[in-house]
């Protein structure tokens, strides 16, 4: 009788205590994963487009606006090659028409951009034409495009073949905040590995 | 009395509370840290990989004091963080401070408990690495023949990992004059790596670099300059534009085409390793100083014999 009595009595002080720590837990988690997400790193997505500059189809809705921009990142003061980039900004629809474009060269250290705002979609009723806007359900799809000529020639492989990074961006119209960012990355990955360095020592 | 039992039975059971509870809030606290601990480690690696130093030390860095408060100076995870972090320092040529993280990460891992044989192989590796990378061969071969007995034994040793590490090795060696035992590890780990990862990748393309650099210093420059144009075409097809290990090869067959009288391809070939070294590393980098004297060479002596 005592025996039960006090193994009833453990399994109620046992529930007490999972209660108990687990709402401990539970607040010690909330904050570290508070302060894990205000400490951890950015972390942008990464779709490593092939050829550089070129991404797959992605999607607006009203108050968006999407941006394509890039970067002249080169800031070598002996002004080695390859300098200036002639770039060439568009946003294309599904079906590959250009709805919007820029051309211009950037020299080192400038940026520009290329903004693509919502288009409401065509209302037969009012005799709009079917064309780049968005479908019935309000989502307007696009592809950003952008085309980076080095002044160098793009065939001498001697030089870097660029400085210049792009980047694509939706943000909300009204207040400039970001809904997505895929900033252009065409890199790989090397391991750590023990690699000759050769001196010239002369003959 | 009845009542004093009781008081005791309810302090008994109120400290039990407090305490498994403790217990509780420090385990779920220990599991987010080696979490975040685990995505810094992956994450700085990521950024070592791509040649991005500056942006992995912030991140290991961060993930390092992490590891040392959340999860304790003596567990597998903060071993891990060092030897990343060590890999951060190797590559911007802080040797000292590397090695002293390599050493210290060392130790943690040989001491842990459960133990991870591939932890303690890659810092070894890593060891072997920074000596390689100071060129004090010599005390590098040590550990990189150990890295290679710890791998073999945990996975065998023909795993394409124990052949990293026989390249690894092949370095030291070509570095410390041993060049016939370097030229049979270096082909044996391209075939390896060939049969592991098809034609293109970044540990064939460094094999062939080093293997090139070997025939090089022999003076086998025909043998030499097919396996650096190979190894600059796989990293440029896999690699950043301004990846630092391409500027090495490019430095390296920029040596070559010099030696060989093609000065115009040679200096083309400099100026591309310069701006990636310098880009990359910074111009007090050792690799970019070798970079630019070999370039002053090139320019004032063979542009100019006169002088």
């Amino acid at each position: 009788m005592s025996e039960r009595e006090s193994n009833r009595g453990d399994q109620i002080v046992r529930a007490g205590l999972s209660k108990v720590s687990g709402r401990l837990a539970l607040v010690a988690l909330l904050a570290a994963a508070a302060m894990s997400t205000s400490s951890s790193p950015a972390r942008a997505f990464n779709p490593q487009p092939e050829p550089p500059g070129r991404w797959g189809l992605f999607g607006i809705v009203a108050e968006q606006t999407a941006r394509v921009s890039v970067v002249n990142t080169s800031a070598d003061p002996r002004g080695y090659p390859p300098g200036p980039c002639r770039v060439a900004l568009a946003f294309v629809d599904s079906e590959g028409i250009v709805l919007k474009e820029a051309r211009l060269t950037l020299d080192p250290g400038q940026a520009t951009s290329l903004d693509y705002g919502f288009q409401a979609p065509p209302d037969p009723d009012r005799g709009d034409a079917v064309g780049a806007t968005a479908d019935r359900a309000g989502r307007q799809d696009l592809r950003a495009r952008i085309e980076i000529a080095d002044l160098v020639d793009p065939g001498d492989r001697s030089y870097p073949p660029g400085p210049c990074v792009p980047a694509v961006e939706v943000f909300e119209t009204a207040t400039g905040r970001t809904a997505f960012m895929v900033a252009e990355a065409r890199m790989g990955l090397a391991g750590n590995h023990n690699e000759t360095l050769v001196r010239d020592a002369g003959e | 009395m009845r009542k004093a039992w009781t008081g005791i039975a309810v302090a008994s059971v109120a400290t039990c509370v407090v305490t498994v509870a403790a217990i509780d809030v420090r385990d779920a606290a220990a599991r987010v840290a080696r979490s975040e601990v685990q995505a810094g480690v992956e994450a700085g690696l990521h950024e070592v990989q791509a040649g991005r130093y500056r942006e992995a030390k912030a991140v290991l860095r961060r993930a390092a004091a992490l590891a040392e408060h959340g999860l304790g100076p003596a567990d597998l995870d903060t071993a891990r963080v060092l030897n990343a972090l060590g890999m951060v320092d190797k590559y911007t040529a802080r040797y000292d401070e590397g090695a002293t993280l390599y050493r210290r990460a060392l130790e943690i891992a040989e001491r842990a408990r459960p133990s991870d044989p591939l932890v303690v192989a890659d810092i070894l590796h890593n060891l072997g690495g920074l000596e390689h990378a100071r060129e004090r061969f010599a005390e590098g071969e040590p550990s990189a023949r150990r890295a290679i007995e710890v791998r073999a034994a945990a996975l065998g040793p023909d795993h394409v990992a124990v052949a990293a590490d026989r390249a690894a090795l092949a370095a030291i060696l070509a570095g410390e004059g041993k060049s016939d035992e370097a030229e049979s590890l270096l082909v044996s780990a391209i075939v390896t790596f060939d049969r592991a990862y098809g034609p293109m990748h970044v540990d064939t393309a460094v094999a062939l670099n080093n293997l090139a650099a070997l025939y090089q210093a022999r003076g086998e420059l025909d043998r030499a300059e097919p396996l650096y144009r190979r190894a600059l075409a796989m990293k440029e097809t896999l690699l950043a534009a301004d990846h630092p290990d391409i500027a090495r090869t490019a430095n390296n067959l920029a040596v070559l085409c010099r030696r060989t009288g093609r000065l115009d391809e040679a200096a083309a070939l400099y100026r591309r390793a310069l701006v990636i070294f310098d880009r990359a590393l910074g111009p007090g980098h050792p690799a970019a100083i070798a970079a630019r004297a070999n370039y002053e060479r090139l320019r004032i002596v063979d542009t100019h014999p006169s002088r």
